[in-house]
């Protein structure tokens, strides 16, 4: 009876710490990017097409380390006559999925491909970053660190690209879960909208090594002019779906700005084309997201 | 072949003696290769011992019978100590395994020790071009945001 107990109490715990240690971590991070412009400086790029973003309600929720605050740190500390924000996301880093987080985006005839892997599972807000200018000639590495970012805290990091423009990276956790027996095809936190979720379905989209496409052609977005007596601006974040021949055929708006402005946007986006993308010899649609900016001279 | 191991399994699950007479009965006048089989053990028969050429074999079998079950019951004796504290090790380790996961999982995330470890902000290494780079660090007054600026060192 005792051996059998013993048995029975053995192979419990077996399956109990088998069930343990598929345990799923997420991480995360909240990931702006910016463009500064020193004293006689051009201005960063105003259009950006970047990795897919998944549109949740919580994406749009406002973070407590607000833009502002971060442009006019940022400003202030590197005596920059200007900063712009490029590009934001909010990453997520989930153990079951992949054992990194891509972000590639395009300013110009740049690629930037920023590369985040989780280093420690104890320590979850130990990780390395790595961020590569990407082009034909090659792939240069820009900035390689590791870090440990604690929740309270959040990590701007400056540096120059080829030419010698700064940049700057800005990270923030904002949230970090350890799931017990992680279920497989579980979904992200955060709501995702019925009309969002028709917009991404069984289209390919620019995620993880996945690169967005290039454009081709751009038209300037028109500054609504009561937006411009008004004195707004910002950045608009879009979501976009291009065709098998590489023309938008619908946007969404992931960051809002003003309805003025985030019209002026879609309506200048609409027209943009890009290169078509190619998976396995075919042309497909496919998804991804454009950041413009709109600054009053 | 196959109907030799079928009867052969058969005998194994039937346990009545009759069943299991009637059953070898049947294939052996049935069976051709059992039959071959069994004519060679006849064929050999008178080349080994017979039981009456020995003699004195009465109490043989009843003694080897004893002395069998007490071999068997000392395996039996020296095995399950060994087992049980298999078991019981196996079982210690996994609890351990657990508990350590568990702590990991649910306490250390509010430890003081968990605390300590991700009070700070902290770099290990930062690189430009694969090689080691300068770093400036700047945390303002007031502010829970650190600028990390960096170079290559020239």
């Amino acid at each position: 009876m005792n051996n059998k107990a013993l048995i029975l109490g053995a192979i419990f715990l077996l399956g109990f710490s088998f069930i343990s240690l598929q345990a799923d971590v997420n991480l995360d991070i909240k990931m702006r990017f910016f463009g500064g412009v020193r004293e006689g400086m051009a201005e960063p790029p105003r259009f950006v097409t970047s990795s897919y973003l998944q549109p949740t309600v919580t994406a749009s929720i406002k973070s407590k380390f607000e833009l502002a605050e971060e442009q006019k740190q940022i400003k202030k500390i590197f005596n920059l006559k200007e900063v712009s924000l490029i590009t934001e996301a909010d990453l997520r880093w989930a153990s079951r999925d992949s054992d990194k987080i891509f972000h590639i985006f395009r300013l110009d005839s740049k690629e930037y491909l920023l590369l985040i892997t989780p280093v420690s599972s104890v320590r979850k807000h130990q990780f390395r970053i790595e961020v590569f200018e990407q082009s034909e000639k090659g792939k240069i590495n820009l900035l390689d660190t590791e870090i440990i970012l604690p929740e309270k805290n959040i990590a701007v990091f400056g540096f120059e690209d080829v030419q010698g423009k700064p940049y700057f990276l800005s990270f923030h956790i904002t949230g970090t879960k350890t799931v017990l027996g992680g279920v497989v095809g579980g979904v992200l936190s955060g709501v995702v909208s019925k009309e969002d979720e028709e917009f991404a379905k069984g289209v390919v989209k620019a995620e993880g090594e996945i690169r967005p496409p290039r454009l081709i052609k751009k038209v300037e977005p028109v500054y609504p002019e009561e937006a411009r007596k008004a004195k707004v601006s910002g950045v608009v974040i879009l979501s976009v779906r291009t065709d098998e021949k590489g023309n938008v055929e619908a946007v969404r708006v992931l960051r809002s700005v003003d309805p003025l402005l985030d019209q002026a946007a879609i309506d200048a986006v609409k027209k943009w084309k890009y290169e078509p993308f190619i998976k396995d010899g075919k042309p497909r649609k496919i998804v991804f997201t454009v950041t413009v900016r709109f600054k009053l001279k | 072949m196959f109907q030799c191991k079928a009867i052969n399994f058969l005998f194994i699950i039937l346990p009545l003696k009759c069943w299991r007479d009637f059953l070898i009965r049947r294939h052996i006048q049935e069976c051709p290769e059992c039959q071959e089989k069994l004519a060679s053990v006849e064929e050999v028969k008178p080349f080994l011992i017979q039981e009456e050429e020995v003699g004195g074999l009465e109490g043989l079998w009843p003694e080897i019978k004893t002395k069998l079950s007490e071999e068997k019951r000392k395996k039996q004796r020296s095995l399950w100590p060994r087992l049980r504290w298999a078991f019981r090790a196996a079982g210690l380790f996994v609890a351990i395994a657990a508990g350590i996961w568990l702590y990991h999982a649910f306490f250390l995330d509010k430890s003081p020790l968990k605390e300590s470890l991700v009070e700070r902000f902290q770099i290990n290494y930062i690189r430009i071009e694969n090689k080691p780079a300068r770093a400036f660090l700047f945390q303002p007054h007031d502010s829970e945001m650190i600028f990390v600026w960096a170079e290559k060192n020239i």
